[in-house]
């Protein structure tokens, strides 16, 4: 099978000393941001870009993916030895694992997190290798007006399921897509926005703009109220008992569907894949009210289906070039970074590079199974570390990254604007999600609209002209549509989990 | 200033800037021959933002109202907010003059201040810079800000 010859292809790019040991430490920094509360995946991964700067994209892709992924692992430590997400989707691991902890059970919690993630983390990452490469052979048939349809549809699906008001979510969206026009547009060679600036002749680098409105702006709020430290909870044996390995397989199993469909679709987030499969264990099982009191379950389930999610999320990313989240867009911003345009032409074009990730994923796994069952003692100590000596670390880095992107310490004041920007969005309830993605999107959303418009000779029409665009489109419509509904009708709050930040 | 509705401000400030863009989009080509110029995109985008802004500024008014006392930090956390904000931008000024590794001392100085006893602090500080400067100026190569003694 030619995807399976490509994944052992992959795996001896990945199996390198040099490209093994950035998979190591990716995961290793990925779970130290999961671990402390404060940072989560994507102002940690944003922080990090700049590091990767010097290195090959093959080398820079592994690092910064095994952060995405030791972050996921990471946060479920926290969550369960001191009650405190680590990062948004461990928010429902909170619930049961803390009570597991509180019976002098966080080990098998933990333990049982741990392998969870592993399988779910592992068959998304197959599914990847046997969807990926046809799903891009079919979005090779995508031409401009398709690419068009299929970004608002995925900014739709964003802006219809997360966050509380409809309104707030466009207008984020809006100002991103403004932003990214900052610059010299590629197409006709004139200068936009540039006010004059020497500076602003070339827009605004992605990681200036990632690092301020998610790592800046989470710093500053984050100034007010500085948390306060708990005991944490011995761990003993990291196994759950033998009764409860068959609900725990069940919960695995279904956590991993839940986890992988969701992925697929540009606008879930980890934190629904977790909340569906908490709902759906308490649902299935045969005594709901063991729930919040304690049930592995409700440990299985999520945190299976969080790093299922986390899997899968990179299917449309690689294949399509649509990044279904926040993180998953500072990946692409990476990818774009390094040279590389995710999308049907990557699996064509760079195929080599595609599988070394996809295998070095796996490793990532892999390490991060051995890391955490034997050493979860060990980084539950780091979620220790005060936050008032770690958030100046955590700015005098991000200026350092910041700086380095052009030698500029005008760079370095954007990121600040830009985190007071952030600031003052997420005081005023305002999505950050929208923002970035429009922002990383941006140009792409206006070249294929502009071509299809040059190439259409009736003008918008041929949106609803050619097949693929036409169902696209229509689906757009029919979610504005029930967006608008859900709002008036205030049902919304249920999904309103914009906490992946 | 505190009861000040601050949904009505944001929305102003998101108005004028969407006034701003608009305006500025108006100078650009809005099509030619080929098809759609420079101008297109920004010229709808801005204007979608205006009316936009203009939905939120009456929703503020209506429905929802954010004072500015909800959502600005008070008292002592307010204190420790400025100080991280002065201390960024304290930073940017001074740091092309006296170098990375003076500034940075100062920086997490200042930031850590009132936290730990002042030698602990000061050790802190001059420890991590040094760190930060050995990792990423001479291993990792990455440039920094330097004053004319190349630290």
């Amino acid at each position: 099978m030619d995807s399976l010859l490509q994944l052992l292809q992959g795996f001896e790019t990945a199996l390198t000393w040099w490209n093994l040991l950035y998979c190591l430490l990716g995961v290793i920094v990925g779970m130290l941001v999961g671990v402390m509360p404060g940072l989560g995946p994507t102002a940690g991964t944003a922080i990090l870009l700049p590091i990767t700067f010097g290195m090959e994209p093959v080398s820079a892709i592994i690092m910064l993916s095994g952060i995405f992924y030791g972050a996921m692992y990471g946060g479920t430590i926290t969550s369960v030895l001191i009650n405190t997400p680590g990062e948004a989707a461990s928010v429902i691991t909170c619930i049961d694992g803390h009570q597991m902890a509180k019976q002098g059970r966080a080990g098998a919690a933990l333990g049982i997190a741990a392998i969870g993630s592993f399988i779910g983390g592992t068959i998304a990452i197959i599914g990847l290798t046997f969807i990926g490469p046809p799903l891009a052979k079919f979005a090779l048939s995508f031409g401009p007006p398709e690419f068009f349809a299929l970004m608002t549809l995925g900014l739709m699906m964003l802006l219809g399921l997360m966050g509380k008001s409809l309104l707030r979510g466009l207008i984020a969206a809006v100002i991103g897509l403004i932003l990214s026009l900052v610059g010299t547009d590629s197409v006709s060679g004139v200068a936009r926005f540039s006010f004059g600036q020497m500076e602003l002749m070339n827009g605004f680098d992605f990681v200036i703009v990632a690092m301020g409105l998610f790592g800046v702006s989470e710093i500053l709020i984050g100034a007010e109220n500085i948390a306060k430290s708990e005991k944490v909870p011995k761990i003993k044996g990291l196994f759950p008992k033998k009764d409860e390995w068959k609900t725990s397989m069940i919960s695995i199993t279904r956590g991993t569907a839940i986890g992988f469909f969701l992925g697929l679709i540009p606008g879930a987030n980890a934190v629904i894949a977790s909340l569906v499969s908490y709902s759906a264990e308490k649902k299935f099982s045969k005594d709901p009210s063991r729930f919040g009191k304690g049930a592995i379950e409700g440990v299985a389930g999520p945190e299976t289906a969080n790093n299922a999610y986390s899997g899968a999320a990179l299917i449309p990313l690689l294949t399509l070039g649509l990044p279904s989240s926040p993180t998953v867009a500072v990946l692409l911003g990476a990818f774009i970074m390094h040279g590389l345009t995710p999308g049907p032409a990557l699996f064509q074009n760079n195929s080599h590079f595609v599988w070394a990730v996809i295998a070095s994923m796996l490793i990532g796994n892999v390490l991060l199974l051995i890391m955490n069952l034997p050493l979860a003692g060990v980084w539950a100590k780091i979620a220790l570390i005060p936050y008032k000596l770690l958030f100046p670390l955590i700015l005098i880095i991000s200026m350092v990254g910041a700086y380095s992107v052009k030698n500029s310490l005008w760079d370095v004041g954007a990121m600040i604007i830009f985190g007071i920007l952030g600031y003052f969005m997420k005081k005023m309830d305002f999505p950050l999600a929208p923002t970035v993605l429009t922002f990383v999107l941006g140009k792409q959303i206006e070249s294929s609209l502009l071509r299809s418009l040059t190439i259409s000779e009736d003008g918008f029409l041929i949106f609803f002209d050619r097949p693929i665009s036409a169902i696209l489109i229509t689906v757009t419509l029919l979610i504005i549509v029930i967006s608008l509904f859900s709002e008036i009708k205030k049902k919304r709050s249920i999904l309103a989990h914009d906490v992946e930040i | 200033m505190r009861s000040q509705n601050a949904g009505v401000w944001a929305g102003l400030v998101i108005l004028i800037f969407g006034v701003l863009m608009f305006v500025q989009s108006l100078s650009y080509q809005y099509s030619s021959k080929l098809g759609p110029g420079p101008g297109m995109f920004p010229l709808w985008l801005s204007g979608i933002l205006i009316v936009f802004s203009f939905f939120y500024i009456i929703r503020s008014i209506r429905k929802e109202r954010i004072t500015f006392a909800e959502i600005l930090p008070k008292g002592k956390d307010s204190k420790q907010l400025l100080k991280v904000l002065t201390a960024l931008v304290g930073f940017i000024l001074i740091v092309s003059f006296i170098g990375f590794i003076m500034t940075g001392i100062i920086f997490l100085f200042i930031l850590l201040s009132g936290e730990y006893r002042w030698y602990i602090n000061l050790l802190i500080s001059i420890g991590v810079t040094i760190l930060l400067f050995w990792v990423f100026h001479g291993l990792l190569s990455v440039p920094l800000p330097v004053n004319n003694f190349g630290f």
